[in-house]
């Protein structure tokens, strides 16, 4: 059995070394390649496809009574958009939110990422607690504080009023037009940022550089400066890429605690969107308007940090 | 397994680093604190008979603990475990055509050779950074006219398109790490392309595939824009649009009843993770690309 296997083995081999059989191989694998791919492809440039090229089509035109009118608006719905009130409160509420929320996340990841890489005991204990606010879905984690902001019953409350003593504090967090911003950064924060991923750049720093460090009598706060740091520029400048994204893209929190309210003062340009969608199909136009304004942004951002990531490295 | 590499490295002898040890586990005792309190507070709720949530004397520890809430969600309020079928439907389904779709396509990116294999792959590439949100007026008007607005599908169809990309690009990578040799001595001995596909390579992508299952797996389960604006009807809602539509009918769904439905709707996240735990780093350092 071996010989014949082994024979025909020989045989395979100098077909293969031939001239017709390996272009024979290549097309069979050519059309063996486009029959895996063909599902995949298929259902994908139908519900991703399709509808960029549509949307983008669609700013462009006129959409009334489920009836597209292609190209009879020209660049009208985009004057409509940056003229539009609702879009710039939208606007400035998503910058000054991804202003906020990402440097104080990176901050705090950092921290939690550094704590954990340099402990030596109870170190699943301590991740496994942080590590609760990932498995926990998102609108659950959102629900939860709401019950614990609650005006009346609301844990947050009691405390200030009850135990600290500070009734004048207590107030209904995410309905007070002072308030409501600070809840929705501080919440959006629980979970401290990307600490994960942080940690895993952490953790691929070779520790003979501490090692060494530490036999040249440096300080913690040396260490952290003079190796942590700089081993993880690159680790910090893709977080903080995706950190960036993500906050410009807030949709859930406001969906989940405030619904843009009070007066409007918290929607996000997603949110936005989603709003204009579900209001019908007269907005259709102008929701797809805000959408690829939106995305413009995005990779304005995304191209200047990868420009920068490129100049940082070759400096 | 990290904890023994870091044990090495245990002075015995330095009595600041024992010190400088116990700073860091105060800190970090406080972090998580702050983690599992509100956590810890739903939970306490969820086992406190009514009179004991809406009061003006508000205990911490719960004085009459009880499972009333529990009971009522499964006995009486049965949309809530209607919405965590409905969220398991969605993930089972997508999770599965994600699964088979992106082994194939991310074996024919990664191991097979061919003329535009480059041009497919920097289309998926940019495929990951698209804004969701402008996909949905045009999903929706196409559903609208094929008729599958606000059905099962409807949502399932859409949630497959929108995970293949990431789940491609993931299996991409698990198959290019694999050595061409096997594959060359299979079609030696004269086994079909699919063969060494499904029974050469396949059996080896495991790790992959429990990224793949993973990532999707929290995707949908945390899914909002889609379901919110495909699947209005409560019938066929997410757990995520479910406990929206529950808590914003609010008299009829008490906090008490809501921590007893966070704490429920959390087990399926749960198990999942307990499972794929160790492909989770994996898996979002490839699908933080991914747009949502």
């Amino acid at each position: 059995m071996t010989t014949i296997s082994s024979m025909s083995a020989e045989q395979a081999l100098r077909d293969r070394t031939g001239k017709k059989p390996k272009w024979d191989l290549e097309r069979r694998q050519a059309r063996f390649a486009l029959l895996l791919l063909a599902p995949a492809l298929l259902i994908i440039l139908l519900f991703i496809g399709y509808p960029i090229v549509y949307s983008f089509l669609l700013t462009f035109s006129e959409f009334t009574v489920r009836e597209v009118h292609w190209f009879t608006a020209g660049f009208s719905n985009y004057e409509r958009v940056l003229n539009d009130r609702a879009f710039g409160t939208a606007f400035q509420f998503t910058l000054i939110y991804t202003v906020s929320y990402v440097p104080i996340s990176i901050v705090l990841a950092l921290l939690v990422g550094v704590l954990l890489q340099q402990i030596k005991i109870g170190t699943t204990f301590f991740r496994s607690l942080l590590f609760l606010p990932t498995v926990v879905p998102v609108t659950m984690g959102l629900l939860m504080f709401q019950w614990v902001l609650d005006p009346n019953n609301g844990i947050v409350n009691h405390l200030l009023a009850n135990v600290f003593g500070l009734p004048g504090l207590a107030r209904s967090w995410l309905a007070d037009r002072d308030t409501v911003f600070g809840t929705l950064v501080a919440v959006t924060l629980w979970g401290f940022g990307p600490w994960i991923l942080l940690l895993a750049g952490l953790l691929a720093i070779p520790k003979d550089y501490y090692e060494a460090a530490r036999v040249d009598g440096a300080a913690h706060i040396q260490e952290f400066w003079f190796i942590t740091l700089p081993q993880l520029r690159n680790t910090l400048m893709v977080v903080t890429t995706l950190q960036v994204i993500k906050a410009l893209k807030i949709f859930v929190p406001i969906y989940v605690l405030t619904s843009g309210n009070p007066a409007g003062r918290t929607q996000s340009l997603y949110y936005l969107v989603f709003l204009k969608v579900n209001q019908g199909q007269n907005w259709y136009t102008y929701a797809s308007t805000v959408g690829w304004v939106f995305t413009f942004i995005v990779i304005v951002i995304t191209i200047t940090t990868a420009f920068l990531f490129r100049m940082r490295r070759t400096a | 397994m990290m904890t023994r590499s870091l044990q090495l490295n245990w002075l015995p002898n330095a009595s600041y680093d024992r010190r400088y040890q116990f700073a860091l586990a105060i800190a970090l005792s406080l972090l998580c604190f702050i983690t599992v309190a509100p956590f810890v507070w739903v939970v306490l709720t969820s086992i406190k008979p009514n009179p004991e949530i809406y009061t003006t004397n508000l205990q911490i520890l719960p004085q009459n603990p009880t499972l009333e809430h529990f009971q009522t969600i499964f006995e009486k309020g049965d949309k809530l475990p209607s919405y965590v079928v409905n969220t398991l439907i969605y993930a089972a389904t997508t999770i599965s055509v994600v699964v088979l779709f992106a082994a194939m396509a991310g074996y024919a990116l990664g191991a097979l050779a061919f003329r535009g294999a480059q041009l497919v792959v920097n289309f998926i590439l940019s495929l990951l950074s698209i804004p969701w949100i402008i996909l949905i007026v045009p999903i929706l008007i196409f559903e609208f006219r094929i008729g599958i607005w606000n059905t099962r599908q409807g949502l399932i169809l859409p949630y497959i398109a929108l995970f293949l990309p990431v789940a491609i690009w993931i299996m991409r990578g698990t198959f290019m790490g694999m050595p061409k040799e096997l594959g060359e001595a299979a079609r030696i001995d004269g086994a079909s392309e699919f063969r060494v596909f499904w029974r050469v390579y396949l059996p080896m992508a495991k790790g992959g595939v429990a990224t793949v299952i993973l990532l999707t797996f929290i995707d949908v389960w945390n899914e909002v824009l889609l379901a919110a604006s495909l699947a209005i009807n409560p019938q066929i809602a997410n757990i995520n649009t479910g406990l929206r539509i529950l808590a914003d009918e609010g008299q009829s769904f008490a906090f008490g009843m809501l921590s007893a439905a966070i704490l429920i709707a959390m087990i399926p996240t749960l198990i999942v993770f307990v499972v794929l735990q160790r492909y989770y780093v994996r898996g979002i350092s490839e699908g933080a690309l991914a747009g949502f």
